[in-house]
């Protein structure tokens, strides 16, 4: 039986907060007495918008996350059918059918960033139906909000990872018998070659996949408007790749937060021209301070890789306070994809298909950190690729309780960093979207005594 | 020049004053409810001690929980930096130091410098702390400075499996109503506790020479089942090892005002 819904707010105050700054010129003044005036997004408008030089690609971002939520208010009102999908998943082919994506991750994100306490009570309302506590906190914090009302509930499921882990894996299967709808799973192979067997079978899935979400929409995969969000997804590439060589130069012209900011925004809007709008606002914040010298505050002191993952369960903090002290953010595992610049070719439905399921098996945790099929050291060499490339002094790792594939590789990971890159590492024991497990405070404290006593000596 | 360090941890503060190459006093209080009084409480002793005022101090470095709150410290260094300089400076050998803290443990690697290399401290919970034998000792009904010496003349030590230290707690009132021999008992409780802090010393390798500071390093049944487990004989330092990270505070203001070149 299913627990009475827990109500909340983010998505209409989230809207709100984005017809606010829509309706202001978003002046340091006005954006102080919005986080006056709104409490409960203060830490969304600090992250976001309190800093000029973030506020330029912020505001965009937060009009983003607001279309994202409202779509998915709206879609039943609209017709149109919501799809459970995961966050390591292109969603232009869903833009494409119409369709409207939502990720947990997503929202797991989203909220611990927005919302006091973050997604704390959600990941506690899965356990109150069963889930288990050893599950990825990531996805059962989205997962709480959909099963206790907050959203529209889903029409369809699908899983397009599903290498990524057992347990991530299953909750589609979950959430399809829960929710009594209709479950299709692209099965990614137990193998890695790039223009072999391999992209062919997974090709093959991918078609198995549109052929269901016609079904599923009673629609045609219209020509033309896959071309559409096929040439925004291609903008967006571009722009990621010219954002990631900012990156190489010394210091480092990309402040934290846009690391996220550009991950979440190919996981929420890939192929539509809000994304691509974020993106060239990012490029141009970047671009901009590159000209003018300008890196991570007050000084450039270490070049961080994260090898898995930021920590959300802060309010954003976390990356402002990396910022703020001089810990330039290089690499994190979500963004792995940015060095692979996966052409899309527009000229055919066939190539375009054929460029949307390459592009999806190259995303982080469907080509990386898959479970025990992992492809041979793929991980460490797309972290070794990036980190000599972008010279980063030292690995870190952040993760979840329920990530076994991390936790199993981890150590040997770090070893073959230490070993073949020569460059410190530290392996922390948190919860990304659960503070509970470790206080912020405590990794911070031992995150800038990791970066002050081994890594800058 | 005389230089002092001030720890204030989570159970007690500690202070230790130098001058030259020559420990003037080392004290070690419970802690007051506010580190700043804690402090204070302790230095002023370790003052008395040495015969001296806090204008005789020239420069004091503070560390532990409460660092950043000492009013009369000029300077706050971490506790893993401070206890691996105290413990590199009186065994220059040393390249491991396992503290034992109140409620922290940390296993910090130092090079022949004295440089820190690594360093990994658990975050989670009180096993593995000297919290852990404090409960655990209440639940014998035995004083705290009692289990070490109990632990060593055990001839079948229990198990104790539990990972967190209130369920070991129920593990042992399950063996006390078995009416479980307590020096077997004592045993269990000292090997768990090297279980926990032999696991985290593993995570960043363990390479002699070993020593061991905190509250917990007086703890001969730890001891002894770590140095077990890990198959080292650590060094014994020649201070009392509670006050490392205070006389590493010291060690840190000396170099503060040493003249530069």
């Amino acid at each position: 039986m299913k627990e009475k819904a827990v109500t909340g707010g983010f998505p209409q105050a989230l809207s709100a907060l984005q017809g606010m700054l829509a309706a202001t010129r978003a002046t340091d003044k006005e954006i102080r007495g919005m986080m006056k005036a709104m409490p409960a997004l203060s830490s969304m408008i600090e992250t976001f918008m309190l800093e000029p030089h973030i506020r330029k690609a912020g505001l965009p971002f937060l009009e983003l996350g607001s279309t994202y939520f409202r779509n998915l208010g709206n879609a039943h009102k609209e017709g149109k059918k919501i799809a459970f999908e995961s966050f390591n998943f292109p969603p232009a082919i869903l833009y494409a059918l119409d369709i409207v994506p939502v990720s947990p991750e997503v929202i797991s994100s989203f909220l611990s960033i927005g919302m006091p306490k973050g997604v704390f009570r959600f990941i506690d309302y899965t356990t109150g139906i069963g889930l288990s506590e050893t599950m990825c906190t990531a996805q059962r914090g989205g997962v709480g909000v959909i099963l206790s009302g907050l959203t529209e509930k889903p029409d369809m499921v699908l899983n397009m990872a599903s290498g990524s882990c057992d347990t991530n894996s299953k909750m589609f299967d979950f959430m399809s018998e829960y929710l009594h709808i209709p479950f299709c799973n692209i099965d990614a192979p137990p193998y890695w070659d790039e223009d072999g067997e391999m992209i062919k079978y997974y090709r093959k899935e991918y078609r198995k996949m549109v052929a269901f979400l016609e079904e599923q929409t009673g629609k045609k995969l219209d020509e033309d408007k896959l071309r559409q969000c096929c040439t925004e997804a291609k903008k967006q590439d571009e722009y990621v790749a010219e954002i990631y060589d900012l990156r190489r130069a010394v210091p480092n012209p990309v402040p934290a937060i846009f690391n996220l900011m550009m991950f979440a925004t190919r996981f929420m809007a890939s192929g539509t021209p809000q994304a691509t709008k974020v993106m060239e606002a990012i490029y141009e914040v970047a671009k901009e301070r590159y000209k003018k010298g300008e890196g991570v505050l007050p000084r450039e002191k270490a070049r961080v890789g994260f090898v898995y993952l930021s920590h959300f369960t802060t309010g954003g903090e976390f990356w402002r306070w990396l910022d703020h002290n001089g810990i330039s953010l290089m690499l994190e595992g979500l963004i792995l994809f940015n060095h692979q610049h996966y052409s899309i070719d527009t000229s055919t439905v066939d190539t375009m298909l054929d460029s949307l399921a390459g592009q999806a098996h190259n995303m982080m945790m469907t080509k990386q950190i898959r479970g025990p099929l992992d492809f041979p050291g793929q991980w460490f060499e797309d972290i070794a690729t990036l980190a000599k490339d972008l010279n980063i002094d030292c690995a870190i790792y952040l993760g979840t309780l329920g990530c076994k594939n991390t936790w199993g590789g981890i150590k040997v990971l770090m070893q073959t960093i230490e070993e073949e890159l020569g460059v410190p590492t530290l392996i922390m024991h948190s919860d990304a979207w659960d503070d509970r497990v470790t206080p912020w405070a405590t990794l911070r404290d031992q995150i800038e005594e990791f970066v002050d006593t081994v890594v800058v000596q | 020049m005389i230089v002092a360090g001030c720890d204030v941890g989570s159970l007690t503060a500690k202070a230790v004053i130098m001058r030259g190459e020559e420990i003037l006093a080392a004290e070690i209080i419970g802690v007051r409810p506010k580190p700043e009084q804690s402090a204070r409480d302790v230095m002023e002793r370790a003052l008395e001690k040495a015969h001296l005022t806090l204008k005789d101090i020239d420069y004091c470095v503070s560390t532990g929980y409460g660092r950043e709150k000492i009013p009369f410290a000029r300077d706050n260094i971490s506790e893993i930096s401070c206890h691996g300089r105290g413990a590199h400076w009186l065994i220059p050998s040393v390249r491991t130091v396992i503290d034992v803290g109140g409620q922290d443990c940390k296993v910090i690697r130092v090079d022949a410098t004295g440089k820190l290399q690594n360093f990994i401290m658990n975050d989670k919970c009180a096993a593995g702390t000297g919290r852990f034998l404090e409960v655990m000792a209440k639940t014998l009904g035995v004083r705290l400075d009692e289990i070490g010496p109990l632990s060593l003349m055990a001839k079948n030590p229990v198990g104790i499996t539990s990972m967190c230290s209130i369920y070991a707690q129920t593990e042992v009132v399950a063996f006390i109503a078995q009416e479980v021999d307590r020096h077997d008992l004592a045993a269990g409780i000292t090997r768990a506790m090297a279980e926990r802090v032999k696991s985290l010393a593993m995570r960043v390798g363990v390479e002699e020479d070993v020593v061991i500071t905190g509250g917990v390093a007086k703890n001969i049944g730890v001891v002894k089942s770590l140095e077990g487990m890990l198959r080292v004989t650590t060094k014994k330092l020649t201070v009392d090892p509670q006050v490392m990270g205070a006389l590493g505070g010291a060690l840190f203001a000396r170099e503060k005002i040493a003249p530069k070149g």
